[in-house]
C-alpha cells in the first residue's frame, strides 16, 4: 500500500514541475533580448507585416494574457509550424517523427552502459588498489574525460582504415534502402513488425558507432560510481558478519555488497541523464541520424522559434519521466525509501 | 610501520632545528613537503591516527606497489593539474605565436609538424601549438567561473535551507529539486540560442544549472554538523545566526564540496567543449571544441589539428579527476578506513 502511496505522492510533485518548466520558457522567451515576432520574419518584409506577425502572435497583449494563451497552447499540443527547419510542418508531428528514434538510441545504449558499467565497477571495487583495480581505473579516467562527439569523431576513421569498409560512414540505412512503414515510429519495431528483417539488420549496423560512444561515456561514469560506492559498502558491518559466518567471497560480492550499494549509482545515472543528452546531439549532428537532437540543433541554428520551445518542453518531459521510473524502481527495491 | 614514521618526523624535526641558521632556503621546502605532503601522498597523514591493531591485521597486505599505486596516480594528477593552470595563466609567454598571428588568416593552412610550427597547422595557417596554449585560458576561465558561481550560490542557499529548516527549507530544496530535474544541456543550448553565446552568458547559464547539486550537499552536511555540541555552544554564549552559520557550520561542512569542485571543473571542461563543438563558443576567444569542429573534416588528412585539442581535454580532465580522488582519499575518512 505504501508503495501506491508512493507513486501517487511522485507522480503529484512531477506536476509542479512541469508547469514550471513552462513558466521557465515562457519568460525565457517574452523577458528575454530577443524578439520572437522579428525572429520569426522572413528575409524581406515590412514593418506592417511586421506589426501583424505581432498581433497574429498576441505579443500586443498584456503579458498575463499573453502567459495564459501560451500556456493553454503548449498543454494542448498546439505547438505551431516549423519555420525553417521544415517549413510550414506541424511542429508535433515533426517531434512525433523523431523523438522515437532517439529514444531508441538512448535506451540501448543506456541498457548496455548499466549493464556493464555494474560490472566493471563491482569488479574494480571489489579489487580495490591491486593492478586490477589500476588497469580499469585508467580506462575510467581515460573515458571520462573524453566528450562523446570526439569519440564518435575517432570511431568514424574506421570506415577509412578497414579495408572492407566494415562500418558505414554515417547516416541510418544504405542508399536506396526503403523505409518501413510507420507504425510506431521506433524503427526498430517498424521493422520488426512489418518483417524487414534486412531493414533491421541494417539499421543495427548503422547505429554500431553512434550507440558504442554514447555507451562508453555512460558505462564509465557508471563505473566509477559503482567502484566508490562498492568500496564504501564493503567496509560495512554487516559484509564483516557475513565473512566471519564464513560466506563466500563471491556469494557476499554478489549478493550482499552488490545489491546494496546499487541504489545510488542507479538515482547518480538519473540525474547524469541530462548531461548524456548533451553527447547525444553531437553525436547525431555528427552521425546524421534523424533523431530529436538532430532537429534541435537545426532549430538552433536556424532560430526556429517553435521548435526550440517544443524540444525544450519535450526533452524536460522525458528527463522527468526517466527520473520518475528511476524513483520508482528503487522505491520498489528499497523499502526504506518509500517510507521517508 | 608507525614507528618508522614518527622517528623519521622526529630526524625530520631535529634537522629542522639543526638547519633554521644553516640556510632559509632549506626550511623553506621542509614546511611546505610536510604541511602539503597529504596532496601528493594520501597516505602520509593518516597513518598517525589508525588504530595499531587494524595496521597489524592489514600489513601483510599493503604491500609497496598498492601505495605507489595510489600515490603516484595523485602526483600525476596534480602534476597536470598546475600544469593546466600554469598553461593558462602564462600561455601568452609560453606560446610561440601571439594571440593575433593565431586567429589571422596566412597561407600554409593543414601543414604538418615541422620546426617553425611544432604541432603543424590548422585552419588559415594557425599554429595548433599556440590555439591549444590559448584554449587552455578560455576553458579554463569558463569553468572555474561557472562553478564558483554555483558554489557561491549554492552554499548561501544550502546553508539557509540547512540551518533554518522548516518552510524556508521546503521552499529553497523545491525550487532546487525543479531545476535539478530540468535537462541542464538542452536548457544551455536553448539559452545561448536565444540570447547570443557570448562568455558571460556561458558562465552564468552553466553556473546556475550547477547551483542545486552544490545546495543539495551543503544542506545534507549541515544537517549533520547543526546538531554537533559546538553549535549550541556558539548558540549559548550569543553568537548571532550568521555567525554560527558561516564561521562555524560551514568550515566544518565544506569537505564535500572541495571534493566534489574539483571534479565539476573537469565535468565543466567536457560542457564547454561540447557546447563550444555544436557552434556556442564566444568568437573572441580560441576553444578546442571549435578547433575540434573546424579540423574534423581534416581529419584523416591532417590528423594533427583535431587530435592535439581533444589531447589537452583529454589530459585536463584527467587531472581535475584525479585530483578530485586524491582529495576524497585525504578528506573522506570513511574511505580511508576500507579493509584492503
Amino acid at each position: 500500500m505504501s508503495f501506491i502511496k508512493f507513486v501517487f505522492r511522485r507522480i503529484v510533485t512531477i506536476i509542479p514541475t512541469l508547469l514550471v518548466i513552462l513558466v521557465i520558457t515562457f519568460f525565457m522567451t517574452r523577458l528575454l533580448p530577443g524578439d520572437p515576432a522579428m525572429m520569426r520574419m522572413p528575409i524581406r518584409f515590412t514593418w506592417a507585416d511586421y506589426l501583424r506577425e505581432r498581433k497574429r502572435l498576441g505579443l500586443d497583449e498584456p503579458v498575463f494574457v499573453q502567459f495564459i494563451i501560451f500556456m493553454g497552447d503548449m498543454l494542448s499540443g498546439n505547438w505551431g509550424n516549423s519555420l525553417t527547419v521544415a517549413r510550414d510542418w506541424p511542429v508535433w508531428f515533426l517531434i512525433n517523427q523523431k523523438l522515437p528514434r532517439s529514444l531508441e538510441i538512448m535506451f540501448i545504449s543506456m541498457a548496455i552502459a548499466i549493464f556493464f558499467g555494474l560490472k566493471l565497477g563491482k569488479f574494480s571495487g571489489a579489487h580495490k588498489n591491486t593492478k586490477r583495480d589500476g588497469i580499469t581505473r585508467i580506462f575510467t579516467y581515460l573515458f571520462v574525460s573524453v566528450p562523446a562527439f570526439i569519440i564518435i569523431s575517432y570511431l568514424m576513421q574506421l570506415y577509412i582504415i578497414s579495408p572492407l569498409k566494415l562500418l558505414p560512414m554515417f547516416g541510418y540505412k544504405t542508399m536506396g534502402y526503403p523505409e518501413p512503414p510507420s507504425i510506431t515510429n521506433f524503427r526498430i519495431l517498424d521493422c520488426l513488425l512489418s518483417g524487414q528483417i534486412y531493414l533491421l539488420v541494417d539499421y543495427l549496423w548503422h547505429l554500431i558507432i553512434p550507440i558504442s560512444a554514447l555507451t562508453i561515456v555512460q558505462l564509465v561514469a557508471i563505473s566509477r560510481q559503482m567502484r566508490a560506492s562498492m568500496i564504501s559498502e564493503l567496509e560495512e558491518d554487516y559484509i564483516r558478519t557475513a565473512y566471519a559466518k564464513g560466506v563466500k567471497k563471491k556469494h557476499i560480492l554478489k549478493k550482499h555488497a552488490f545489491k546494496n550499494s546499487v541504489t545510488p549509482v542507479i538515482v547518480l545515472s538519473g540525474m547524469g541523464f541530462s548531461v548524456v543528452l548533451g553527447g547525444m546531439i553531437a553525436a547525431e549532428v555528427i552521425y546524421q541520424l534523424p533523431g530529436m537532437g538532430k532537429l534541435f540543433y537545426d532549430a538552433i541554428n536556424g532560430s526556429d522559434y517553435n521548435v526550440i520551445i517544443a524540444s525544450v518542453w519535450v526533452f524536460s518531459i522525458v528527463v522527468i519521466i526517466f527520473n520518475f521510473l528511476i524513483d520508482v524502481i528503487i522505491a520498489a527495491l528499497d523499502p526504506r525509501i518509500r517510507l521517508k | 610501520m608507525t614507528l618508522t614514521k614518527t622517528q623519521e618526523q622526529r630526524k625530520d624535526e631535529e634537522s629542522n632545528k639543526n638547519n633554521i641558521n644553516e640556510s632559509y632556503f632549506k626550511t623553506v621546502i621542509s614546511i611546505i613537503g610536510k604541511s602539503f605532503r597529504f596532496l601528493l601522498f594520501p597516505k602520509s597523514r593518516f597513518e598517525q591516527f589508525q588504530i595499531k591493531d587494524i595496521k597489524k591485521i592489514h600489513r601483510k597486505k599493503r604491500s609497496k606497489t598498492k601505495k605507489m599505486l595510489q600515490s603516484s596516480f595523485t602526483l600525476i594528477g596534480v602534476i597536470l593539474t598546475l600544469s593546466i593552470i600554469s598553461l593558462s595563466i602564462f600561455g601568452s609567454w609560453i606560446a610561440p605565436y601571439s594571440y593575433e598571428e593565431v586567429t589571422s588568416y596566412s597561407l600554409y593552412s593543414w601543414k604538418p609538424p615541422t620546426l617553425e610550427f611544432p604541432l603543424g597547422t590548422g585552419y588559415a595557417g594557425r599554429d595548433v601549438l599556440s590555439r591549444i596554449i590559448y584554449g587552455t585560458r578560455t576553458a579554463l576561465v569558463i569553468s572555474v567561473l561557472s562553478v564558483s558561481i554555483s558554489l557561491i550560490v549554492g552554499i548561501f542557499l544550502g546553508i539557509l535551507a540547512g540551518y533554518y529548516g522548516k518552510w524556508v527549507d521546503s521552499i529553497i530544496m523545491r525550487v532546487m529539486d525543479i531545476i535539478l530535474s530540468f535537462p541542464g544541456i538542452i536548457f544551455a543550448l536553448a539559452f545561448l540560442a536565444i540570447l547570443n553565446s557570448r562568455i558571460q552568458n556561458i558562465v552564468i547559464i552553466l553556473g546556475v544549472i550547477g547551483i542545486p547539486f552544490y545546495s543539495r550537499l551543503v544542506r545534507s552536511s549541515v544537517l549533520k554538523t547543526r546538531e554537533l555540541g559546538y553549535v549550541a555552544a556558539a548558540k549559548v554564549s550569543g553568537a548571532n545566526n550568521w555567525r554560527i552559520m558561516f564561521r562555524h557550520i560551514l568550515p566544518n561542512s565544506i569537505q564535500p564540496i572541495v571534493i566534489s569542485m574539483s571534479y565539476d571543473i573537469g565535468r565543466l571542461m567536457i560542457i564547454v567543449t561540447t557546447l563550444a563543438f555544436l557552434g556556442f563558443s564566444d568568437s573572441r576567444y580560441i576553444n578546442w571544441g571549435f578547433d575540434i569542429y573546424i579540423a574534423r573534416p581534416r581529419m584523416w588528412e591532417a590528423p594533427w589539428a583535431a587530435f592535439w585539442p581533444s589531447f589537452m581535454l583529454l589530459v585536463s580532465v584527467i587531472g581535475f579527476m584525479i585530483v578530485g580522488d586524491g582529495l576524497r582519499d585525504v578528506l573522506d575518512p570513511k574511505y580511508q578506513l576500507a579493509p584492503k
